[in-house]
């Protein structure tokens, strides 16, 4: 029921979100870890600058992520001399603006989640020698993993709806960047284009919900699991 | 305890919340009383100065023809609505929002074809004079060319050159026009189609490549229409000498009205 343009705009946005997802998820983890663990100077300043693309209107995000990572952004540059990678108006760069569009919200529910996490039982792991990344991955994580499960899912509907940051930063090209978001937006910009527009708003509800009951499917197994130690 | 559950109508909370809430939402309806305008967004800096230069300075808002349309559609309480193109004026028509007869083509505009500053001239206009200058991996940036007006008319004039069908697989399309010029700004596209009068209204940004000759120019036609009974008086004073004088001199062109 849907055309080849909408097949590709629908795998287009499953592909981007799902790499954006991918990618900012260690990122996001060890920034909660950080905020919620750790004191610093700056903490409070890192994490305002974490929270900007939420209060930003994502076409300054966008216009920034063009000035930095375009083909002329000093970020760019580097990325593309040394890793070869470019995001000007390719898909990358659709999956970089996804993925820093949901990262605040991975990183608010993930930080928030291992803050729930008792200490004490971190101590007492610790005491009884396990180095600090195995209190880490062995007591913190699996403890906080429903949050972490919580963000990962919020990040990824965020980065399924990302519009205003992509097409400022990427455009609107067909199969490359035209994601989901994007032509729904396009075809409203011409009359009488409303039935495949729905069509497309149907398939976009379709992916979030199946997102969000997987995760919580995923969630019910979770705390079958961890319920016995208390967990959240 | 509330047994009745009408009792909270009377609440104080309630009823200073109510004030509170209808003045809140009264506050913009007191705002239209000097006219609203609606208008397509490449016409931001010339509608302003005409704005300003009235008597009773209305109130401007601009945005994407498609969403304005859709908009008025739903009620919004525009006076005056200036598109990009007719497409949408034909749909507004079609379902009634215009007052009889105060739809008009006031003006136009015209396709350039623009580099980033420093850009040279095209020598010629062929495919591969084009692909040279778009390298390996540049792009023309264009207005989505089915949804932003800008961009049909880019289509349209890439069509009638027959260099569509190559250049298609090397466009970057934006939502709107101001998008093209900014990525045509910063280098980040070393080709764009915008309007001869953004090119005015943000001199710097850019520099014309190739002067697409009077001959090859799609009609781009931009269409004015009253929505309210007090907008006709309002498009009467857009449409006046000195207004259009405005607007010619924010490169828009004014020998093209009907």
């Amino acid at each position: 029921m849907l055309d080849d343009a909408g097949w590709n705009a629908l795998a287009l946005s499953l592909r981007v979100s799902v790499v954006a997802t991918l990618f900012a998820l260690p990122l996001a983890i060890w920034l909660a870890w950080l905020l919620a663990r750790r004191d610093f100077f700056g903490k409070s300043l890192l994490s305002a600058a974490v929270h900007l693309p939420l209060v930003l209107p994502p076409v300054v995000t966008g216009y920034l992520l063009l000035i930095a990572f375009g083909r002329n952004g000093p970020l760019g540059q580097f990325f593309e001399a040394v890793f070869g990678i470019s995001f000007a108006f390719r898909w990358t760069g659709a999956a970089l603006a996804a993925g820093i569009m949901g990262f605040p919200l991975m990183v608010r529910a993930i930080r928030l989640a291992i803050e729930a996490v008792d200490p004490r039982l971190e101590e007492a792991a610790a005491t009884l020698g396990a180095p600090r990344w195995a209190v880490f991955a062995k007591v913190t994580l699996p403890l906080a993993l429903p949050g972490v499960l919580a963000g990962t899912v919020m990040g990824f509907a965020k980065a399924m709806g990302e519009f205003g940051a992509t097409i400022t930063f990427v455009a609107n090209i067909p199969g490359e960047t035209q994601t989901l978001p994007s032509a729904i937006y396009a075809l409203l910009q011409i009359p009488g284009q409303e039935g495949p527009a729905a069509q497309l708003v149907l398939w976009a509800v379709a992916v979030s919900v199946g997102a969000v009951l997987m995760s919580e499917w995923l969630a019910r197994r979770m705390a079958a699991r961890i319920g016995a130690h208390g967990g959240v | 305890m509330i047994n009745n559950p009408f009792q909270i109508l009377m609440s104080p909370k309630l009823a200073t919340l109510s004030v509170l809430l209808s003045l809140a939402v009264a506050g913009p309806v007191r705002a239209a009383e000097t006219g609203l305008i609606f208008a397509a967004a490449s016409l931001s800096e010339a509608l302003s100065e005409v704005a300003n230069s009235l008597d009773d300075v209305p109130s401007l808002s601009f945005g994407g023809s498609g969403a304005i349309a859709r908009q008025i559609d739903q009620g919004a309480p525009a006076d005056v609505i200036l598109l990009a193109s007719p497409i949408w004026m034909d749909w507004l028509e079609q379902r009634g929002h215009l007052q009889a007869g105060s739809r008009q083509a006031p003006f136009g505009n015209r396709l350039v074809l623009i580099g980033p500053p420093d850009a040279n001239p095209l020598t010629e206009l062929t495919q591969n004079s084009l692909k040279d200058r778009l390298g390996r991996t540049g792009r023309l940036a264009i207005g989505e060319h089915r949804a932003v007006p800008a961009g049909q008319y880019a289509a349209t004039w890439l069509q009638s050159k027959s260099l569509w069908s190559a250049l298609r697989p090397h466009l970057a399309e934006t939502e709107n026009v101001r998008a093209v010029l900014a990525l045509v700004a910063r280098a980040e596209a070393p080709l764009g189609l915008v309007y001869a009068s953004d090119l005015v209204a943000v001199p710097n940004a850019a520099s014309e490549v190739w002067t697409i000759p009077q001959s090859e120019q799609p009609e781009i036609r931009y269409a004015l229409a009253a929505i309210s009974a007090k907008g006709i008086a309002m498009a009467a004073q857009l449409t006046s000498p000195e207004a259009l004088a405005i607007f010619a001199r924010y490169g828009f062109d004014i020998e093209a009205a009907e």
